[in-house]
């Protein structure tokens, strides 16, 4: 895995408080990811992952705590933020189902963004099918799109919600491996909400338990693997030491 | 055959507008979801524009104007054109952003609300603010000839298909070929998908209104001096414009543009068929004008499969229903307080308090069908107006006695009522209010309006009487009998009572399940196509009988009284009213045309001229603050109080240390969604 995490964070939330209407989902978190490092953050339904997400593009606004990106504070617009490198692939991929593959790519591309020729050699599979509705495309197909949608820009920060929500075990196995891949070659940090504890383990530089919107258990992935009867206590509530 | 073809070509300038306020549409559609009703009117601001500067330099704007020069020194052609075309584009930039912005993640219901109350609302504002008695449209495009095939064509009308047909091509080049068109779709689909990847879809979306503004109102402009200028009609060429866009399934702008110049073109035939012999004299009014409905309909069973929305799985977002319940005293109440305010007052009062009634009738049937249902309609004016045309040929050719000829031509209204429900089982939401927009209009324009129906007469009807008291509505000076006036108190208040009980009970549960999820009610046994068709029926039936005691209040029955304004009028005042609860078509009552706020306004107030103004923009205004309605509103506020008081009672009862009974008596509120 990468050496190289005493660079400065692209990605810091401090003290952040974030929800729905005024009541919390997220209390007091503190959470930074650097250039080139994947953080997996894990826990059950409702634990606040996907909030947390939301917040750190600036979908939600912070009811307390602060989200800094790129060395300044996040904007109030999603828009801006995504134009600035901080994006999300969001839990329902965020493809556009009524649009052709080639033309859901060519709305992601961004002068100084990656090379589609680049994108494609990480998703050979999807070069052949730019013709095809988004919608016709298989689950799978539709997640790598995503990606490959969300590196076009080139982005420094990059947030997946649930990248194997409704994936065979087989196509995470697949699709992982090249996440890291990539992290390494652009230098992107990540930060991965994902159920299968395990493969998000093994690709991960550090990671997060969250339950009920706060920190049960954090350290970095090597740590977590070896200790993995607290992970699955921390899913539970049971905040560990470690 | 010359002749013939003389006529293809003259049709081409009206199917130009067609074309455009098409394409406009499908636009629009594609940029936002919404279907614009006011693309008609945003035009005739235009169109008032350019004629009011031409005339003599004064640029209108809604409150004030500008003079840009004089009687004797108009406005040029070219700078008039252009501001014309400017104040459309601006009023469609203001309609995104007042408007359809805030409402975006609104009911579906709001947004076709929304966009009526507009449609009426700068309708209404063009009357006001332009002398419409005295301007003329002055000609813009060459007005020479040429010969094609023995026809005589005029210039002015292959430009104006020329221009529709680049109008179209430049929309669906924008939209399939410009990376920004492509991301306005990719925005109309999902907000929050395109905002991540660093587009702002309220910005994309403003680009298309304008440019959607602009050419609607350039066509129009371009337009007027050979298809005429009248305050009325051009909001109204949107009900064409939507059936072509339907045959284009909303979605090809090249279908819908080619479609409105065939539908214009069609329809000067029909001008043209005419003067044959062998045409009958039924079809010679109003035939043209029952095009749109025929093509929707044709395109919806050869598209059917296609049409987007069809069996789509996606909520259609609704409003939260209160489901009625009858308690005997605020009933009572109501009626005493009804029954007391026909007494105490007398002619003009008393008579915007009947019709106020009836509306509410009227009402109600669109919070059983719209609300309750969850099918958006807009021909529930065209049934009432059927009964009551029905209501004069059962009373004066073949004396029908009160109060059966009332439920015989109910009955007819509602066998129309399942006829323009059949479209619903293929479409739903506000594609569903196109379809019976077009009915509607069909209806008004081919029934109530063809000479070759109405008698020489005019449209009688016999007084009613009852166990011989006489009910009729007037009485030597009296304009409004306090005898008339019970009935139909007692009527209304019969129809709203069963409604209640009705919607209370399996049937309401029918319904309210078909609105919120189609293929969950059929799956829990609920046969959806009967439920749809009956409450059709049941809406029609109401609009009907309301429909009756309109002729009985009138004597003599005019199509006016059920245009297609009116309809429009009655389904947005009835959502803002609250579409789905009882109160909300009170309430509805209470503000609709010519009713108890119309009296006050016009009588105590004298701003009767400002109604239609006053009412469209408090609409406005309403569906944009408030997308529930104002029942809604007020149910939610009632259940806060409650809450408040109740929360507050059991806070003082726990400090006391008392165990207490009440807390079983916390209700949550009754809204189902």
């Amino acid at each position: 895995m990468t050496s190289t995490l005493a660079t400065e964070p692209v990605l810091t939330l401090a003290g952040l408080t974030v929800g729905y209407g005024g009541v919390p989902a997220v209390r007091d978190l503190d959470l930074s990811v650097r250039p080139g490092e994947i953080m997996a953050l894990l826990g059950p339904n409702g634990a606040g992952k996907t909030t947390t997400l939301l917040a750190a593009v600036g979908a939600l606004p912070a009811i307390a705590g602060t989200v800094q990106a790129l060395g300044a504070p996040l904007d109030k617009r999603v828009e801006r933020n995504a134009r600035r490198g901080v994006t999300l692939v969001p839990d329902n991929r965020g493809v556009f189902h009524k649009l052709t593959v080639a033309d859901n790519l060519r709305i992601a591309r961004r002068k100084g963004g990656t090379d589609l020729a680049d994108v494609f050699e990480y998703f050979p599979k999807l070069k052949g099918m730019q013709g095809q509705r988004c919608g016709n495309l298989s689950g799978g197909e539709q997640q790598m799109l995503a990606l490959a949608k969300a590196l076009l820009p080139s982005p420094k920060v990059l947030l997946i919600d649930e990248l194997s929500m409704g994936l065979s075990p087989i196509a995470v196995k697949d699709l992982l491996p090249r996440l890291r891949l990539i992290a390494d070659e652009q230098r992107m940090a990540v930060v991965l909400v994902e159920q299968h504890i395990d493969l998000a383990l093994a690709i991960a530089d550090s990671a997060m338990v969250l339950h009920h919107g706060r920190v049960a258990l954090s350290g970095s992935a090597e740590l977590l693997r070896s200790q993995r009867a607290n992970v699955e206590a921390a899913y539970f509530g049971r905040v560990a030491d470690v | 055959m010359s002749e013939f073809l003389q006529f293809v070509f003259l049709g081409l300038s009206v199917g130009a507008v067609y074309s455009v306020f098409a394409t406009s549409l499908v636009g629009v559609y594609a940029a936002t979801g919404i279907i614009n009703f006011a693309q008609g009117s945003i035009a005739l601001w235009a169109v008032y524009t350019v004629a009011a500067l031409r005339t003599d330099g004064t640029l209108v704007l809604p409150i004030g104007d500008v003079s840009l020069g004089s009687v004797a020194s108009p406005t040029a052609m070219l700078p008039a054109v252009l501001l014309g075309v400017a104040t459309a584009a601006a009023w469609a930039l203001i309609a995104h952003l007042v408007v359809f912005r805030p409402l975006r993640r609104a009911p579906a219901l709001a947004n076709v609300a929304a966009s009526v109350g507009l449609m009426l609302f700068l309708q209404a504002l063009v009357s006001l603010r332009f002398n419409t008695e005295s301007l003329a449209a002055l000609p813009i495009l060459p007005e020479g000839t040429i010969t094609v095939a023995g026809a005589v064509v005029n210039v002015s009308d292959l430009l104006m298909a020329g221009t529709a047909i680049a109008v179209g091509a430049l929309l669906w080049a924008y939209f399939g070929l410009t990376t920004r068109g492509v991301a306005t779709r990719a925005a109309s689909e999902d907000e929050l998908a395109a905002r991540l990847s660093g587009y702002a879809p309220d910005r994309l979306a403003a680009t298309v209104w304008t440019i959607s503004g602009a050419a609607s109102g350039l066509i129009v402009v371009l337009g007027a001096y050979t298809i005429g200028l009248d305050p009325v009609s051009y909001a109204y060429y949107v009900v064409p414009a939507m059936a072509v866009a339907l045959v284009g399934r909303l979605a090809s702008f090249a279908v819908a543009s080619v479609s409105g110049l065939v539908l214009g073109s069609f329809q000067a035939v029909l001008l043209w068929a005419n003067t044959l012999d062998w045409w009958p004299a039924w079809a010679q009014a109003g035939l043209g004008d029952a095009m749109p409905f025929v093509v929707v309909v044709v395109a919806l069973f050869l598209l059917g499969g296609k049409i987007p929305s069809r069996g789509s799985l996606g909520e259609l977002k609704m409003p939260a229903v209160t489901v009625p319940r009858i308690r005997p005293i605020p009933t009572i109440a109501v009626v005493a307080a009804a029954a007391l305010a026909i007494l105490l007052t007398a002619d003009s009062w008393r008579f915007g308090i009947v019709t106020s009634m009836i509306l509410s009738l009227i009402a109600l049937s669109l919070v059983l069908l719209t609300g309750y249902l969850g099918q958006i309609s807009l021909a529930s004016i065209a049934f009432a107006g059927t009964a009551g045309f029905a209501l004069s040929k059962l009373t004066v050719n073949w004396g029908v006695p009160f109060p059966f000829s009332i439920v015989l031509s109910a009955l007819v209204a509602t066998a129309l009522g399942v006829v323009v429900g059949v479209p619903a089982l293929r479409i739903r939401g506000a594609q569903l209010a196109v379809v019976t927009l077009a009915a509607a209009f069909a209806i008004q324009n081919f029934v109530f309006n063809n000479p070759a129906l109405t008698p020489y007469e005019g449209h009688q009807i016999s007084e009613p009487t009852l166990l011989g008291m006489n009910l009729s509505v007037r009485r030597g000076t009296e304009l409004t009998t306090v005898a008339f006036s019970m009935t139909v108190l007692v009527v209304v208040t019969v129809m709203t009572l069963l409604v209640m009980r009705l919607m209370a009970g399996a049937t309401g549960r029918a319904f309210l399940a078909v609105r919120s999820n189609e293929r969950a009610a059929a799956s829990v046994g609920i046969n959806v196509a009967a439920t749809k068709l009956l409450g059709f029926a049941l809406s029609a039936f109401l609009a009907g009988v309301g429909g009756c005691l309109i002729g009985y209040s009138r004597g003599q029955l005019s199509a006016a009284s059920f245009t297609v304004v009116v309809g429009l009028t009655m389904l947005a005042i009835a959502y803002c009213g609250g579409i789905t609860s009882v109160s909300g078509a009170l309430i509805a009552g209470f503000i609709g045309p010519l009713g108890v706020f119309y009296v006050f306004l016009n009588q105590t107030l004298d701003l009767g001229q400002y109604y239609q103004v006053i009412a469209a923009g408090g609409l406005l205004l309403m569906a944009i603050t408030n997308p529930i309605g104002a029942a809604g509103a007020n149910a939610e506020l009632a259940n806060k109080l409650k809450t408040r008081v109740r929360t507050a009672r059991l806070a003082r009862v726990a400090e006391n240390g008392t165990t207490s009974l009440e807390m079983s008596s916390v209700k949550v509120g009754t809204h189902v969604g």
